[in-house]
């Protein structure tokens, strides 16, 4: 992954929200992924129109997101097979 | 407190056009064909299951394709936005049925594979099913579906985990699961044809482990050893009615599929009460919830919150009591039996098919 590859969720993974407990989730086979509300603030944008950097740039300005946190949660997702490749 | 579960294990059905002799379905299947749920019936299980918190429904079987109502089952789940997941043989699918399913809402598909060989694959399967699998994960692929190659590993194709990943690339599988076989039903009447030597077992972990991380990034290579080759027991399902909550053909509500083997258990059906009622009340789903049923030494065992204690189907089928220690872990007075499984000689025995 470079830094101008736009971010999107793999095809088998599904961003939802729970009605249950009001948090959003990802789901794809066998697991689900809990995710907290910052988590949850980055993986709403993983919808293939961001890069990396476009990313960090816009969850800081709205949120005060460290890029450094929203890099470790995305190179996690990715390490989980979760990102489109 | 109740636990929620979050994923609904749709066994439609038990019918099967293959007859592997590793099945998962119970011994007595064929008893099964009339006493199937209707589709009204597993539209309010979907519901009730949506309700209790569940986000994932897995459509199986048996061949969840042999019920026609499975498109109409799928878009019920889609529209309650549960992630649907279709576990399939592949047989008989055609292109015209994968896109209605498709348009259905469905959102993975996981097709069974017996061999790398069509040859071995279909001596397995008992059926000529294998080119017919090779052609259901192409369409899958070209319909944009994310796809799971399962392959069911015994010893007569545990030596082959090379040749299964070189086809799960072939196929641009997503996902390939090299599943050990679980040695409850099926697959321990026929344990000593399938069962395969440690050597083998070894090795093939080893194999496992090098795909793994040739392909990281570009497809999931799933190899979890099998708890008999190990010396603590698996965190079965979970927990006991803890994650998942199955329904059988007959609307029996299990912790697992193969939960109706213990004998000493009398599990409820949906057709008499709610799936939420049964959940939450019922004496079979209660009796290995949590931890007060444990014997010594789990109930103090600090894995006892990672392991659960273990599998229940399986102590019950080696020592005849659901609630001995499992088998499996060192510290039960029955691990003999499972060591003596282990060493007994792979002699080339024949295994059973399932009938269909």
């Amino acid at each position: 992954m470079t830094a101008s590859d736009t971010l999107k969720l793999a095809r088998k993974a599904r961003l939802r929200f729970d009605r249950h407990d009001e948090r959003w989730m990802i789901v794809y086979p066998e697991r689900g992924l809990v995710l907290s509300e910052s988590a949850a603030a980055i993986a709403r944008k993983l919808d293939g129109t961001r890069s990396l950097e476009q990313l960090t740039g816009e969850l800081a300005a709205e949120r005060g997101a460290d890029p450094a946190d929203v890099r470790a949660f995305v190179d996690a997702l990715g390490r989980k097979g979760l990102l489109e490749r | 407190m109740t636990p929620r579960p979050y994923t609904l294990v749709a066994e439609l059905t038990y019918r099967c056009p293959l007859a592997c002799p590793y099945c998962s379905n119970p011994l007595d299947h064929a008893q099964y064909g009339k006493s199937e749920l209707d589709e009204v019936t597993w539209r309010r299980v979907l519901d009730e299951a949506e309700e209790l918190g569940v986000v994932q429904a897995h459509f199986t079987g048996g061949e969840p394709l042999a019920r026609k109502d499975l498109e109409a089952l799928v878009e019920h789940a889609h529209r309650l936005g549960l992630y649907t997941n279709l576990v399939t043989s592949g047989v008989p699918l055609s292109r015209e049925r994968l896109e209605a399913l498709a348009r259905a809402g469905l959102d993975h598909v996981q097709v069974s594979v017996q061999s790398a060989s069509r040859a071995r694959g279909d001596a397995v399967a008992g059926a000529s099913a294998h080119e017919q699998k090779l052609r259901a994960m192409r369409w899958v692929k070209e319909l944009g579906l994310p796809l799971t190659m399962n392959v069911v590993l015994h010893a007569a194709n545990i030596d082959d985990i090379d040749a299964l990943v070189e086809l799960a690339e072939e196929m641009s599988a997503d996902r390939l699961e090299l599943a050990n076989a679980q040695y409850v039903t099926w697959a321990l009447a026929n344990r000593d044809a399938l069962l395969p030597a440690r050597s083998q077992m070894d090795s093939a972990a080893g194999r496992a482990r090098h795909h793994q991380a040739r392909l990281a990034g570009r497809m999931d290579v799933l190899f979890v050893k099998p708890d008999w080759f190990g010396t603590t027991p698996k965190a079965c399902m979970d927990g006991w009615a803890r994650r998942f909550v199955h329904v059988a053909p007959d609307g029996r509500v299990l912790p697992c599929h193969a939960a109706t083997t213990i004998s000493s258990l009398r599990f409820e059906s949906v057709r008499a009460r709610s799936l939420e009622e049964i959940w939450k009340h019922s004496d079979a789903l209660l009796a290995f919830r949590g931890e007060a049923w444990m014997p010594d030494p789990c109930r103090s065992c600090d894995r006892r919150e990672i392991d659960f204690g273990g599998c229940r189907c399986q102590a019950f089928a080696l020592t005849g009591r659901a609630d001995a220690v499992d088998p499996v872990c060192s510290l039960s007075p029955h691990r003999h039996i499972v060591d003596e499984a282990l060493e007994a000689s792979r002699a080339p025995s024949r295994w059973l098919h399932r009938g269909r």
